[in-house]
C-alpha cells in the first residue's frame, strides 16, 4: 500500500472509527523507520504519481506480531488479517 | 497545489515533502481542510527536530523557544523604549508638582536618577554592564521631586497624604494603592497613583535623619510607564524570536542526533545546564512581561532586569554553552536523509 491507500485502510480496519491524517503517517514512518522497524521497499507509479512502498523489516514484524495482544479486538483482527496477507 | 506546497514548507526540506504532497493531493484534492493544516503544522514542525522517538527534544525545543522568544522581546522593548516621550517638563511638570506640593514650600529639587531610560545605581558603561551586568536595583529612571526644606515639610504627614491623595485624584490620576509601608516606626505612608503613561508615587517618613520636630519627610516620584503599545511590540517580538529558537533547536538536533554517543552525551550535558539557566529566567521574564501589558500594577523596572542583574552570569554560561552546542552541530557530518534509498531485503 502506498501513503493514500494505506490511509484508506487504517479507516476501513477500524470501521471509520480513526481517520489517520498524513502528517500523523508520516511521523509514525519517521518513528518507525528510525530504530529500522521499517524500510523503504520500492517506489512505483500510481495512478498517474510515484508511490512510495515501505515494508516491515523483521524486527518491526516482531515488535508488531509482540504488540498486536494489546490493542482492542476489532484492531488486532484488521491487523492479523494485513500480517497474514503479508507473510503469505 | 500550491497551498499544499506552501504549507509542506513547515517539514524540513528534504524527499518527505514531495512524498507527502503525492500522499495529500492522490484523491484529486487542491486545497488542504483546516484538520489537514492543524496536522500537518503539528507533525512538520515536530519534524523540524528530527529524533522521531525522542520525547525530550520536543521540551528541550519548548524551552529554547521560550528563551529565544524572552530575547527577542527584551531587545525590541528596549529599542521601542526610544520612542517613549521623555518625562513631563515645563508646565506639565509644573501642574503636577502644584497639585502634589500647593502653594509653599515650592519644589526644592528635581533630578532624575540613573539620567536616562534607566536607573542602574551607578553609571557603569557599556563593556560594565557586558561583563557583570547591571546593579541588583536596576530600575526605570525617576523624576524625583523632594519639597520644602530638605524634603520636609510641617505637619502631620497621615493627614497630609490623605489630602494630596484627593488632589490628584482631582487631578485626574488614578489612585491604585495607599496606606503604611516599610513595616518600621516612622516609614510612613505611600500613595501611588497613575495617569497615561507615568506613575506617581509619594513617600513620606518621619524617621529620617534630621527631621524636624512637627514635620515630616516627603518624596514624590515620577517614573514612566511601558505604554501598552510598546509591551504589544515587544510580543510581536517574541513572536518573531519564538520559531528562530525551535528551528535552531531542530537543526541543531537533525545535525547531531547520527553523532557519535561520546559527542551527542557532551551535548546533552551541555544542553541541560544552558536550559536549567535561562529556562527559568525567560519563563519569569515571559511573565513579567504579561503582568506589563495587563497594567494592572505598573512595573519599576523592565520585564528582563533580572536577566540582566542578578541572571547575567547565568545567562552569559548558557549562552557560551548554546554556542559550543551550534559550533558543534556546524561541524558535523551531514547524513543522507532517512528512506531515501531502497533498501535491500535482510535476510532472516
Amino acid at each position: 500500500l502506498d501513503g493514500s491507500q494505506l490511509l484508506d485502510e487504517v479507516a476501513l480496519l477500524s470501521a471509520g472509527r480513526a481517520r489517520t491524517q498524513a502528517g500523523t503517517l508520516f511521523a509514525i514512518r519517521d518513528r518507525l523507520g528510525a530504530p529500522g522497524l521499517v524500510t523503504l521497499d520500492r517506489d512505483e507509479i500510481v495512478d498517474g504519481h510515484i508511490g512510495r512502498f515501505y515494508r516491515l523489516t523483521p524486527e518491526g514484524g516482531i515488535v508488531l506480531n509482540a504488540a498486536t495482544p494489546l490493542r482492542s479486538g476489532s484492531t488486532v483482527k484488521g491487523a492479523r488479517r494485513v500480517l497474514r496477507g503479508q507473510n503469505a | 497545489v500550491n497551498s499544499y506546497r506552501f504549507l509542506l514548507n513547515v517539514y524540513p526540506p528534504g524527499v518527505r515533502r514531495a512524498e507527502l504532497l503525492d500522499t495529500l493531493t492522490a484523491g484529486g484534492r487542491t486545497r488542504p481542510t483546516s484538520r489537514e493544516v492543524a496536522n500537518l503544522l503539528r507533525f512538520g514542525m515536530r519534524a523540524r527536530l528530527g529524533r522521531p522517538a525522542s520525547r525530550g527534544i520536543v521540551v528541550i525545543a519548548i524551552l529554547f523557544t521560550f528563551a529565544t522568544a524572552f530575547a527577542m522581546a527584551a531587545v525590541t522593548e528596549r529599542v521601542g523604549w526610544q520612542a517613549v516621550p521623555a518625562f513631563p517638563a515645563g508646565a506639565r511638570l509644573a501642574a503636577i508638582e502644584e497639585t502634589v506640593y500647593p502653594g509653599s514650600p515650592h519644589v526644592a529639587q528635581r533630578y532624575i536618577s540613573g539620567g536616562g531610560l534607566y536607573d542602574d545605581n551607578g553609571t557603569p558603561d557599556h563593556w560594565d554592564v557586558l561583563v557583570g551586568g547591571h546593579n541588583e536595583d536596576y530600575t526605570y529612571a525617576s523624576l524625583n521631586l523632594l519639597a520644602g526644606e530638605n524634603s520636609f515639610l510641617p505637619g502631620d504627614d497621615q493627614r497630609w497624604i490623605s489630602a494630596a491623595q484627593k488632589r490628584i485624584a482631582d487631578a485626574g490620576w488614578k489612585v491604585r494603592w495607599a496606606g503604611d509601608y516599610g513595616g518600621n516606626p516612622g516609614d510612613g505612608v505611600r500613595a501611588f497613583a497613575t495617569r497615561g503613561d507615568v506613575s506617581l508615587e509619594i513617600d513620606t517618613a518621619t524617621n529620617m535623619v534630621g527631621t524636624p520636630a512637627g514635620a515630616f519627610g516627603v518624596t514624590t516620584t515620577l517614573r514612566r510607564v511601558p505604554p501598552l503599545w510598546l509591551s504589544l511590540l515587544a510580543w510581536a517580538g517574541a513572536l518573531v524570536g519564538a520559531p528562530i529558537g525551535w528551528l535552531l533547536t531542530g537543526w541543531a538536533s537533525r545535525r547531531t542526533e547520527h553523532g557519535r554517543p561520546g559527542v551527542r552525551r557532551a551535548l546533552r550535558i551541555m544542553v541541560s545546564v544552558a536550559l536549567a539557566g535561562v529556562a527559568p529566567q525567560s519563563i519569569g521574564g515571559l511573565q513579567d512581561l504579561a503582568a506589563e501589558t495587563s497594567r494592572i500594577d505598573p512595573p519599576d523596572r523592565p520585564f528582563w532586569a533580572a536577566t540582566l542583574a542578578g541572571g547575567w552570569s547565568i545567562t552569559q554560561c548558557a549562552m557560551l554553552l548554546s554556542l559550543v552546542c551550534l559550533l558543534i552541530a556546524a561541524r558535523s557530518p551531514r547524513r543522507p536523509e532517512a528512506f531515501v534509498t531502497v533498501q535491500p531485503e535482510s535476510q532472516p
